[in-house]
């Protein structure tokens, strides 16, 4: 029986390292206990559903590359209609091809940036617990290339600035159907139908929300910059914004807006812009 | 006291049902009786007897014992429930949803014409975890390929229905004494039929207005073994439609309906009385009745007669083959284990008509017993096209690349041919010859078809030495030796049959002339013509042994000395330039690169005119004579009227020569300068003066005489 420290994984999606904190996988089959009349207790546990599984990471986000954030920038320019090929993700040699239903993370200035990305996966899983093999690199630009919440910035065409705020959440949910066909435990394809994707602001700027709603890009006016077309996210230190994650905002609309004071805090305004795919 | 699941064991037929769900309820026919002048009534009065009706859902771990009743009408069903009971019932409806992932779960229904009799019993059943229960994911689901598969793919999801019209009928005092009218005198079964749909991606809205044939089989199977029960739904396609909506999947749904439900059949021996086609034979087995097909091997049996359910009887198709039996019902089909033998009468060959022909020209070969004609070769490897119209003829039609010999007809499905007794001689076909002239003894190729069994080549009608085919061109090529003679025309070419054909353009004999004895001569000079194939069909013939040569601006007659030598002579008026042999026709000249260059020959006068007198101003005369086309000069000599002496040049510009040479013009010379003074009367017929002609390496001076006579000075005379 082997342990294996912490250290001693690999995690990878499409043969990239990920800079993880954590990842979990987790699986589950459709077993149900079979109970008829006339018997007692259960005469056996069946499959009644299919089988799902779900790869979880926490991880370093990276302003040089970043597979789900690629995934993400890649729906938003060409929605296909056609199946998407699955992503393979390995955590310590155990190797799941799933499809990404999570992408999440937090930035709030003075921190690294964490995300967390979530993989479901409708086939099992395959191949073993193994040590890492060393020829990974996790941080190919160093610490240089981590993002930051310190350079969280705003982009309009094409120019940026950084913003004032306290901290900024995005997420990014998609939702997969699988189809099976009677005969079959597998699904023969896998469709895309759709994503919600979030963006967070919180600062100390209130504006109010319009019954009709209001598009983000007109909503989040900073100083003199109007017409955002982006939050973007670079590294610690002056950032260099051909490193730079940009999530683009232009169709988004203001869903929520709140005010919130405690005592002993700045007063905080929230606002969250949606959009959908 | 209230019991739970548990304690409601369900048996059918006195197996155990692995139920999650079960009811039961019995319902009387009751209706109020009212009497006139009364709103109330006080008397309810049975109109029917009583329904029951037990509902199950259950699991199956193999084959359902409740699924046979679908097809078996026979008896009843006997149901027992936690300690209720009944023994009348009749599958009124079963059915069944399958989807790609849970336990396989049937819903029945079974009305029963009696009271539910017994009670409940606290008793329960320990759990039995031997049991390996049917699941959706091992089973499979696939279209009935004598049905269209159309839309019947990629299935997601299908369900299965069956339902039976089950109709009691009662007669005064039915049923037991304690219980009048409960039960029937009998019961009927009514209307069956079984529909299916189907949920697949197939999208389309073909569907014609008598339906389509369909028909889906969905096969009971656990993990590695073979199929423990099958449902089968054939029949008509009824309705199909297309969903979409947003967040879920573009499906189709079709709905096929199946109005007669037979129990599926089985074979279970096959009887021949003979071997052959055409032969008597029994089908014995279950469930027969109402075949929609019943097949030998890959041939509709059309004569067959259904005896009873477990007999048909009928007669082998006259096509058949060594197979497999089938018979198929609307309940399915059922396929012989073991193959039925089949020996056949051999085939005959008693005419082929015609027995001559082109490709595509229709022979009909006339016979016994062509059945499974799969091939009829027109020689080694020459398959011809063909309809077999009967057992008896067939219509053939030969290839490009057919040869003489016997026509070849197989069965390959019967492994037999046979070979006709007559032989059959494709015509040939000219399409082209190359080279289009010849030599004799040369060889040319021919294009066509048909060229084996050729027994003659004829050039212009006249045999060619030697011919042959070419091989590897399937007999559309040969090689044919040029004869000698006038081989000019059309090339014929006669098979076997005495069929002939002839190229479409005539072939064209050639000469040629290799040498001459001499390239330089003078008129009468003897030339001798060296060459090939100097025939007299070939050249112009001017007289019996004389054919006409061409010499540039001239022809005259050569004398034929032999086929490959022509003499003659040069003749008077020849130009120099090229000579040629006319050909037959006189249309053309073979030609040749001889040339022929006219030589230097001497010149001779015969008469001068005038020939007396004085010389005069404006002389002008001819000279007559031989070879006078050479001449360059004329030198006039003699005495002017002051009786002196003279000599005058007249140059080449004042002599005009015809083509001949036999005379020359003195035209327009004014040199002559005449005397002063007093002219001497009218010449004197003593005058004479001379004339000396030159010509190149020639000078011939003549002296005219007062008789008239012309005296040579120098040179000679004809």
């Amino acid at each position: 029986m082997a342990f294996f420290k912490y250290n001693e994984v690999d995690v990878l999606i499409d043969g990239s390292g990920v800079a993880a904190e954590s990842a979990t996988i987790s699986a589950e089959n459709g077993l149900s206990p079979v109970i008829i009349l006339g018997r007692k207790g259960n005469q056996g546990q069946f499959p009644d559903s299919p089988f799902i599984g779900d790869i979880n990471l926490s991880y370093l986000l990276q302003t040089t590359f970043d597979a789900p954030y690629n995934f993400v920038n890649s729906l938003r320019t060409s929605h296909q209609t056609t199946t998407y090929a699955p992503h393979t993700v390995v955590v310590g040699g155990i190797t799941g091809e799933g499809y990404l239903s999570n992408f999440s993370f937090q930035a709030t200035p003075n921190n690294p940036v964490y995300a967390r990305a979530s993989y479901r996966v409708f086939n099992q899983f395959s191949g073993f617990l193994e040590r890492k093999r060393g020829n990974i690199n996790y941080l190919p630009f160093g610490a240089s290339g981590i993002a930051h919440g310190y350079s969280l910035f705003i982009t309009s065409t094409g120019n940026y600035s950084t913003v004032p705020t306290y901290q900024f959440d995005y997420s990014f949910d998609a939702e997969w159907e699988p189809v099976y066909v009677i005969g079959s435990v597998f699904p023969r394809q896998v469709q895309f139908m759709g994503a919600k994707e979030s963006f967070r602001l919180v600062r100390d700027n209130y504006t109010g929300l319009l019954y009709s709603g209001s598009y983000a890009t007109g909503y989040f006016n900073f100083g003199n910059q109007s017409n955002i077309s982006g939050i973007g996210l670079g590294q610690l230190g002056t950032p260099t914004y051909n490193a730079i994650l940009v999530f683009d905002i232009s169709g988004a609309q203001v869903k929520n807006h709140s005010v919130e004071v405690q005592s002993e805090d700045f007063i905080r305004i929230t606002t969250e812009a949606t959009n959908y795919y | 006291m209230f019991y739970t699941f548990k304690n409601f064991p369900v048996r059918i037929d006195g197996r155990e049902i692995y139920a999650t769900n079960a009811s039961l309820g019995v319902e009387a026919s009751l209706s109020e009786n009212f009497t006139t002048e009364s709103r109330h009534s006080e008397r309810y009065v049975p109109t029917n007897g009583v329904v029951g009706s037990a509902r199950i859902t259950y699991y199956i771990t193999g084959a359902d014992p409740i699924k046979p009743r679908i097809y078996d009408e026979t008896g009843t069903i006997s149901g027992y429930f936690g300690g209720l009971y009944f023994n009348s019932g009749y599958l009124k409806s079963y059915s069944f949803n399958v989807a790609p992932h849970g336990i396989a779960r049937i819903s029945s229904d079974i009305v029963f014409f009696e009271q539910l009799k017994g009670s409940q019993v606290n008793q329960s059943l320990p759990p039995n975890t031997g049991y390996d229960y049917i699941k959706y994911s091992d089973c499979s689901i696939s279209p009935i390929s004598s049905y269209s598969t159309e839309g019947l793919e990629s299935i997601i999801e299908a369900s299965f229905s069956f339902s039976s019209d089950i109709e009691p009928y009662y007669t005064a005092q039915s049923g037991d004494a304690s219980d009048i009218g409960v039960s029937p005198s009998f019961v009927r079964y009514g209307k069956k039929e079984i529909t299916c749909e189907v949920i697949s991606d197939n999208l389309s809205g073909n569907l014609p207005f008598t339906g389509k044939r369909m028909g889906i089989e969905f096969s009971i199977k656990k993990p590695n073994t073979a199929t423990l029960d099958t449902f089968s739904c054939s029949g008509t396609m009824t309705s199909r439609s297309i969903n979409s909506s947003v967040g879920n999947l573009i499906v189709s749904s079709i709905q096929i309906k199946q109005s007669m439900v037979d129990p599926g059949p089985a074979i279970t021996g096959i009887t021949l009385n003979a071997s052959a086609p055409g032969s008597f034979v029994l089908i014995s087995g279950y469930n027969l009745q109402n075949p929609t097909r019943v097949m030998f091997g890959d041939r509709y049996a059309h004569n067959y007669y259904v005896t009873n359910p477990n007999l048909i009887s009928g007669i082998v198709p006259h096509d058949a083959i060594t197979g497999y039996l089938t018979v198929e019902t609307y309940g399915g089909k059922s396929t012989s284990t073991t193959p039925y033998n089949l020996s056949f009468p051999a085939m005959s060959i008693n005419a082929i008509s015609p027995t001559t022909g082109t490709s595509g020209t229709a022979v009909m070969i006339s016979g016994n017993n062509f059945y499974r004609i799969s091939h009829v070769y027109f020689g080694i490897n020459a398959l011809g096209s063909f309809n077999n119209i009967n057992s008896g003829i067939i219509m053939a039609y030969p290839p490009i690349t057919a040869q003489s010999g016997y026509i070849k007809v197989v069965a390959t499905g019967r492994n037999a041919y046979v070979n006709s007794t007559i032989p059959f001689f494709p015509s040939p076909i000219i399409t082209g010859f190359h080279p289009v002239t010849g030599m004799p003894w040369e060889t040319i190729t021919i294009s066509g078809i048909n060229f084996s069994g050729t027994v003659a080549v004829k050039f212009n009608g006249i045999n060619s030495p030697s011919f042959g085919l070419v091989a590897g061109t399937n007999g559309q090529r040969m090689t044919a030796v040029v004869p000698t003679g006038y081989v000019r025309g059309y090339i014929q070419i006669t098979g076997m049959s005495g069929v002939s054909t002839y190229s479409t353009s005539n072939f064209f004999a050639a000469l040629a002339i290799t040498g001459i004895s001499n390239t330089v001569g003078i008129p009468g000079d003897e030339i001798l013509l060296s060459g090939v194939n100097f025939q007299s069909g070939v050249m112009y013939q001017e007289s019996l042994e004389f054919y006409r040569v061409k010499l540039n601006n001239v022809t005259t007659g050569f004398r034929w000395v032999s086929s490959g030598v022509l003499s003659g002579r040069l003749p008077p008026g020849f130009i120099s330039g090229p000579i040629g042999i006319m050909e037959r026709d006189g249309a053309a000249v073979y030609p040749n690169t001889i040339y022929y260059t006219l030589g230097n020959a001497p010149i001779a006068v015969a008469f001068v005119s005038p020939n007396r007198g004085y010389m005069t101003s404006n002389y002008s005369s001819f000279v007559d004579g031989e070879n006078l086309n050479g001449v360059t000069g004329i030198y006039l000599s003699g005495l002017d009227t002051a009786n002196l002496g003279r000599t005058y040049f007249i140059p080449s510009g004042n002599i005009k020569s015809d083509l001949l040479g036999k005379r020359l013009n003195i035209v327009n010379y004014t040199g002559i300068v005449q005397p002063t003074g007093t002219y001497a009367s009218p010449y004197t017929p003593t005058g004479r003066f001379s004339v000396r002609l030159v010509s190149s390496g020639y000078s011939l001076a003549v002296q005219t005489r007062s008789s008239g006579r012309l005296e040579i000075v120098s040179g000679s005379l004809i």
